[in-house]
């Protein structure tokens, strides 16, 4: 196979990123490990729940698990794992300088460099939380219908690089901002929340819900669980593909004018 | 004492210097009780107690709960022990005239100061939006027994980051292993909810850990589910877990300074 020139370097940028993460094998297996027990503390949560009730706003006690394992599992296909704070540290420590007068595009080194140091986590998140739902299948519930799992497979393709953008946007801010640890702590939780990486949106008062499916947050993982639970049809799923693609052109744009001013803006401290 | 005093002043006033980021990170804390509070009210609303806790208890659980850990966490200190390791930065520690073991403590002490007072600010302004759904217990003997536990639990902590952070001797990078036992601690603490919660079984086994004496013990008391005399002998197994805890941290510390290759200088 060929590919073109512009593209080939680009992909070494991705093989590079991928065999430094190889590296820190060992570590990645810990964090899984520490992901495992994530897991297992919010089912028993849910368990000790619904010992007392039948029913939490729609969800039965087989619904909510499979919404938490789910996703789990939508995260992990999703997760960046921090470029925001890849290209703040490039920001703050004056590495991007180096990039800059590079022939290549910043924007697009950073997309190659996350895709290529996440496949090792995402591969190996995603490999533990298929085992995990093995474990629990009798908690778990079946996929609505087959269509739904391909339109699940679109969402959560295009949520990856939704969140993407929305990392590098994060990252930017340090251009302004130098030391922002604080604010990216605060932005996660909140993506997190938002996106019904705790709990289903749906729990949530109705009029937050209403504003949450203004904003890109709630295509990421919500959607796609819905989908999968078939509490919204396979029509309403792909509205909301249409949605998050209109969403990511948007960010897309959006990061292309922050990155214009943000350059004129850019520092170059600690060299 | 007065050169680890001057470590702890010092330490203060350089995390001064991140006072808007130690801020930013204090509306992170009020974002993540108040998603917390929001799901709690949503499962209440359909239930009026889950395991002997009503939605009163639960909220005063939470939001008490989170400032017990809050007031006694070290902010992964563990990492920068780690890092002096990983940098070799511990070889110029170790010529000084001080005990890098109480160095470290001293910093660990003066790190906090700022955002235990921001924790506190936060805390005021969780029981002002929340005052009437809380409960509020103004026994002082029971508000002191928690003081203290809560005292010990900083330690405590310290400590068992102490332990984490030191195991960079051995394995360079180990921030995977203490992401791990740090949602292993905060599960065995009760921070993510209450252990009551769980079957039997596994609330007797947290409590051989000491995490649970540094905020779902000093809980209990506070509202009310264990008598004062139960509170003292958890203050007690506190106390066990300290020194046995500190024999740990100086037996690795004699170990792994034989092992210490102070790599990256």
């Amino acid at each position: 196979m060929k590919f073109p020139k512009e593209f080939k370097k680009y992909l070494i940028l991705i093989k590079t990123a991928w065999l430094r993460q190889l590296v820190y094998r060992t570590t990645i297996y810990a964090y899984r490990f520490g992901n495992i027990f994530d897991i297992l503390f919010q089912m028993a949560i849910w368990m000790a729940v619904y010992k007392s009730t039948e029913v939490v706003y729609g969800y039965t006690y087989h619904q909510m698990l499979t919404y938490i394992m789910i996703s789990w599992l939508i995260n992990f296909f999703i997760s960046n794992f921090g470029v925001e704070d890849t290209i703040a540290r490039n920001i703050q420590n004056g590495e991007l300088s180096i990039y800059l007068v590079r022939p290549l595009s910043y924007l697009k080194a950073i997309t190659a460099f996350s895709i290529g140091r996440a496949s090792m986590s995402i591969i190996s998140g995603a490999i533990m939380q298929i085992g995990v739902i093995a474990v629990f299948h009798n908690h778990v519930l079946p996929p609505s219908s087959i269509w739904a799992i391909v339109e699940i497979i679109f969402i959560v393709l295009i949520s990856y690089f939704v969140r993407l953008e929305l990392s590098m946007l994060l990252g930017m801010l340090a251009l302004w901002i130098i030391e922002i640890s604080g604010i990216l702590h605060i932005s996660n939780v909140i993506i997190r929340l938002l996106s019904g990486g705790y709990a289903p949106l749906s729990l949530l008062p109705a009029a937050v819900y209403q504003a949450c499916l203004f904003f890109p947050f709630a295509y990421i993982i919500f959607l796609p669980t819905q989908l999968y639970l078939g509490k919204i049809s396979l029509l309403q799923g792909f509205y909301g593909i249409l949605i998050e693609l209109a969403w990511l052109a948007v960010l897309y744009v959006i990061i292309k004018i922050v990155w214009r001013k943000g350059l004129r803006q850019y520092e170059a401290v600690g060299i | 004492m007065k050169k680890y005093l001057l470590i702890i002043t010092d330490e203060f006033q350089r995390h001064l210097a991140y006072r808007a980021n130690i801020t930013a990170y204090s509306i992170g804390h009020i974002i993540d009780v108040s998603a917390q509070v929001i799901i709690w009210s949503v499962i209440f609303s359909q239930v009026s107690i889950i395991k002997g806790y009503t939605l009163t208890e639960m909220m005063t659980y939470v939001v008490f709960g989170w400032f017990f850990q809050h007031a006694s966490s070290n902010y992964n200190f563990e990492e920068r022990v780690a890092r002096d390791i990983e940098r070799g930065t511990l070889s110029s520690l170790l010529i000084k005239p001080i005990s890098y073991l109480r160095y470290i403590t001293a910093c660990a002490i003066g790190r906090v100061g700022f955002a235990f007072a921001t924790v506190w600010g936060i805390a005021v302004i969780l029981l002002l939006l929340m005052h009437d759904r809380l409960i509020f217990n103004f026994n002082p003997i029971i508000l002191l027994i928690i003081l203290i536990m809560v005292v010990i639990g900083f330690f405590i902590k310290l400590l068992f980051s102490l332990i984490i952070g030191l195991f960079a001797i051995w394995v360079v990078e180990i921030s995977g292993t203490y992401f791990s036992l740090n949602i292993i601690a905060k599960f065995l603490s009760g921070a993510m909810f209450p252990i009551a919660l769980l079957p039997s079984f596994f609330i007797n086994l947290t409590l051989l850990f000491p995490f649970a004496y540094t905020l779902f013990v000093p809980l209990q008391l506070y509202l009310g589910k264990i008598s004062i005399y139960q509170g003292v002998i958890g203050v007690g197994v506190e106390l066990v877990w300290l020194i046995i805890l500190y024999g740990i941290v100086k037996l690795i510390w004699h170990f792994g300074l034989k092992k210490y290759e102070s790599v990256g200088i």
